[in-house]
């Protein structure tokens, strides 16, 4: 060590322990409460929990990025993880809800901000987002799937998005539509018991079937001029890239945090043997913290550049909390052996969820795609 | 003692490894919170492996730990990111940063070197970049070596596109986006920046600066589309005429500003600083002294020129307007120090660092524009070889010492070739000979410095010998 006695960094310990405000209690009390009963009955029956998500909103959980808190970010994130180290399909139902709140804190037209923002951000209405077609379509990856037509006072939508999340009968989403004879893609918000709108079950997955995720069906769905977030999305996309991404690290540090207490836990009865593994918690533990700090440094930075080299920062550490989860729940499946292995255990559970995390738009290819466009620009 | 009083104990089920907590039962099972073992009835099953109570062993029993076996928990697992704690991380992919890796390799060709930088770390010669616009020169036909291949060339491990976003000191590691970097020794070499220009108008923000091979790109890209581009260039200093000399031979029309009354007014003795203006003005270069850029605006759409390029209108602060294609600001350089700062290392007008270039953190040295050294900053390419030699030495185990001894600084003007070597001490300039191209600078009966210009430029080394500044 070369360090002098004047050092005055922060140290990282620091990052790990959120201090016990009683914000953090509160929190804890509420997923101990609210959340961790239902954990076996999401993943394992598809149950979605709504009053835990309305709870969370009570709590502030959905307003901390927002401009009226000063873009505090991290606080979000560190919100998202919280709720994710219990259970991510329900972290990424409050990623949903975060997002929409930012598209919304964002948004050109000031009177669909007042009327619909202060809804998402208390969590008295929930609701999701439909922008992984888009950021797809962005990256060259795939079209838009929704056409709009422009009609007096709104526009008809036609279309499909197969996955959109965080939904339910009284919920709402932000999506974007290609405008029809247009160079122009629209932003707006769709009320899931509108008119010529339906949500329809989607096959099973492997894990999150709680996370209300339905096909969306627009058939002449009217879409009013008081639900459009953004006429023309080109300027408002710069806005809002990077924090969305920047988001989604709740659900990674969470699932990482959650594989490490996994290994914790096998180690009191396991040492003697788990130790051979090549995986460590103390090790994924100094990981997770350097993601951790990373995400609040570029978490001050997110609401003021909206840059492709701040972006590109955004995608790198994006990318890497896909690795890490995927490395923490393996390590967890192997610490925890056989038991592991049974249907209700958390090791599994996890590594379900953390491929998510690595398969989540944007995903380890998608990134890897746009990082090499930024790159080469 | 009443068996309530113990605290609750948890047992292990030795056949499926299930854990039984008495102080949360198994309420499944029959067995309310609070039940304790012995309490357990003997027809009670491990609800995962169906295995009576007597399979179940007192935990304590099982957990006495010894040190762990194996592996150490040191991180072991691949990351993709270097690991080695006693590497030496050189921060910048610059003409400095580059310098220190390879005089460091030169002296020890075993110790692992990262450079990490948020560019591309291609290899190119810095102070062509203003000639080469001269000579139209694409920004790739500057690049002698891409990052990849210096790295390969020098054994040198590159992480480029990668911003450190903080210094940890007390765990010596850096932290990036990609994940975080243990370092045993760190070298920065983090460069300047010139301070964007405070402009109000609708087009403040298109104004360029050409300080790295991706800003020229931008630049080329701006005038390229033009046959004869109008630029205003804000800032007759170094940089500042350089351009406007080497962009008016390219048959551009230059506008340039600057507060002073003079070109180069704070390097030049008053006499040449005029003959510098009177060569721009022969090369058709508008001169606006005493002046500065206050707005720009884009222009109506009406009249702008065919293609990407659009018309802005900038408005000096003598009120004077100037329309024009391209803006470009060359207010002189600040060391980059907004890293070191937050790490709290000693910071003056750049990072501090003492006669082997050690910033107030034996672990950390710092070298080219974004260091200080004795009260100094050394914002030219000249020095820079030797600072890099310093710290290879002094990171190689071997002595070394910066005298930071100053050299003459050539001004790559070729409408009046300069070389000037500034006095640090109060005197005066003298003229020599009637060609008006030579000024020594006395202080008292002692030389501290020199300006030349033309043919007397060759008489740099000569003059530079006769110089007894102390070290």
């Amino acid at each position: 060590m070369g360090a002098t006695a004047d050092i005055t960094v922060t140290a990282p310990d620091a990052y790990s322990s959120p201090p016990a405000t009683a914000r953090t209690a509160d929190l804890q009390q509420l997923i101990a409460q609210g959340l961790a009963p239902h954990t076996q009955t999401i993943d394992r029956q598809g149950y979605y929990p709504s009053s835990f998500m309305h709870s969370l909103g009570q709590l502030g959980g959905y307003s901390r990025h927002l401009a009226s808190n000063g873009h505090a970010f991290y606080a979000a994130v560190d919100t998202m993880a919280q709720v994710s180290r219990e259970c991510m399909s329900t972290g990424f139902c409050v990623w949903c809800q975060d997002a929409l709140g930012w598209y919304l804190d964002n948004s050109d037209e000031s009177a669909v901000r007042e009327r619909w923002l202060p809804q998402f951000a208390s969590g008295a209405r929930l609701g999701g987002t439909g922008l992984s077609n888009a950021m797809k379509h962005l990256a060259g990856i795939e079209p838009l799937k929704v056409r709009l037509t422009r009609v007096a006072g709104g526009y008809i939508a036609n279309g499909t998005l197969p996955w959109v999340s965080n939904l339910g009968p009284e919920h709402v989403f932000a999506a974007v539509f290609e405008l029809e004879g247009s160079e122009r893609r629209v932003m707006a918000l769709t009320e899931c018991h509108q008119p010529g709108f339906t949500l329809r079950a989607c096959p099973e997955f492997i894990a999150l079937e709680g996370s209300g995720t339905y096909a969306c069906h627009f058939r002449d769905s009217f879409i009013p001029d008081a639900n459009v977030i953004s006429h023309d999305v080109a300027q408002l996309i710069p806005r809002i890239r990077s924090g969305f991404v920047l988001l989604q690290m709740g659900m990674g540090l969470g699932v990482v945090q959650a594989c490490i207490d996994i290994m914790y836990a096998t180690r009191e009865t396991h040492h003697h043997v788990n130790g051979f593994l090549d995986e460590q918690p103390e090790a994924l533990e100094e990981e997770l913290n350097d993601a951790r700090r990373a995400t609040r440094l570029l978490g001050s930075e997110v609401a003021g550049d909206h840059s492709d080299t701040l972006f590109a920062d955004v995608l790198q550490l994006r990318e890497g909390s896909s690795h890490l989860a995927l490395r923490a729940a393996q390590g967890a499946m192997l610490h925890t052996g056989a038991r592991g292995y049974l249907a209700d255990a958390p090791a599994q559970r996890k590594l379900r969820e953390a491929y998510f995390v690595a398969i989540v738009t944007p995903a380890i290819k998608h990134i890897r795609k746009e990082l090499a466009r930024l790159e080469a620009a | 003692m009443s068996q309530a009083a113990l605290p609750f104990r948890r047992y292990l089920c030795v056949v499926c490894g299930l854990i039984y907590d008495e102080a949360e039962g198994d309420p499944d099972g029959g067995l309310p919170p609070g039940t304790r073992y012995d309490d357990i009835p003997d027809d009670w099953v491990c609800p995962d492996c169906g295995v009576g109570k007597a399979d179940f062993v007192l935990l304590e029993a099982a957990q006495e730990q010894g040190p762990m076996p194996g592996r150490p928990t040191a991180s072991t697992a691949p990351r993709g990111l270097p690991q080695c704690p006693e590497q030496v991380i050189i921060l910048g992919g610059g003409m400095a940063g580059w310098a220190a890796a390879e005089a460091l390799r030169k002296r020890d060709p075993d110790c692992p070197i990262v450079l990490v930088t948020h560019c591309g770390a291609d290899v190119y010669p810095k102070p062509q970049l203003s000639s080469a616009a001269a000579r139209g020169r694409t920004p790739e036909a500057l690049i002698t070596a891409t990052g990849a291949q210096q790295a390969a060339r020098w054994n040198i491990t590159l992480l480029s596109y990668t911003r450190v976003l903080e210094i940890d000191r007390r765990h010596q590691r850096l932290i990036t986006p990609r994940g975080g970097l243990p370092y045993g020794r760190l070298v920065l070499a983090l460069g300047g920046h010139q301070p964007r220009p405070a402009l109000a108008g609708s087009a403040a923000d298109s104004v360029l600066q050409v300080n790295h091979l991706a800003d020229y790109r931008r630049l080329r890209e701006r005038i390229d589309a033009l046959s004869s581009a109008r630029v205003l260039i804000l800032g007759a200093g170094l940089i500042g005429c350089e351009f406007a000399d080497d962009l008016s031979a390219a048959g551009h029309r230059i506008t340039l500003v600057d507060q002073a009354a003079q070109p180069l007014s704070r390097l030049l003795p008053p006499p040449l600083a005029t003959r510098l203006a009177d060569a721009l003005r022969h090369r058709r270069v508008a001169l606006h002294t005493g002046s500065t850029l206050s707005e720009l605006h884009h222009m109506d759409h009406v009249g702008c020129v065919e293609g990407a390029n659009e018309t802005l209108r900038a408005t000096l602060s003598s009120g004077e307007e100037v329309t024009v294609d391209v803006v470009i600001s060359a207010l002189g350089l600040k060391a980059n120090t907004r890293l070191a700062r937050q790490a709290g290392l000693r910071i003056g007008s750049g990072i501090q660092v003492d006669d082997q270039l050690r910033t107030s953190d034996p672990a950390i040295f710092a070298l080219g524009d974004c260091m200080e050294h004795r009260g100094k900053l050394t914002p030219y390419v000249q020095p820079l070889r030797a600072q890099a030699e310093v710290i290879g030495s002094v990171l190689a185990g071997q002595k070394a010492c910066y005298s930071g001894h100053d050299s003459a600084i050539v001004i790559k003007t070729p409408c009046l070739p300069l070389a000037v070597y500034p006095p640090l001490t109060p005197g005066e300039w003298v003229a020599q000979g009637e060609a008006n191209d030579t000024y020594i600078h006395y202080s008292g009966d002692t030389i501290t410095g020199f300006s030349l210009a033309g043919t007397a430029t060759s008489r740099v080394a000569s003059l530079e010998a006769r110089l007894t500044r102390k070290g």
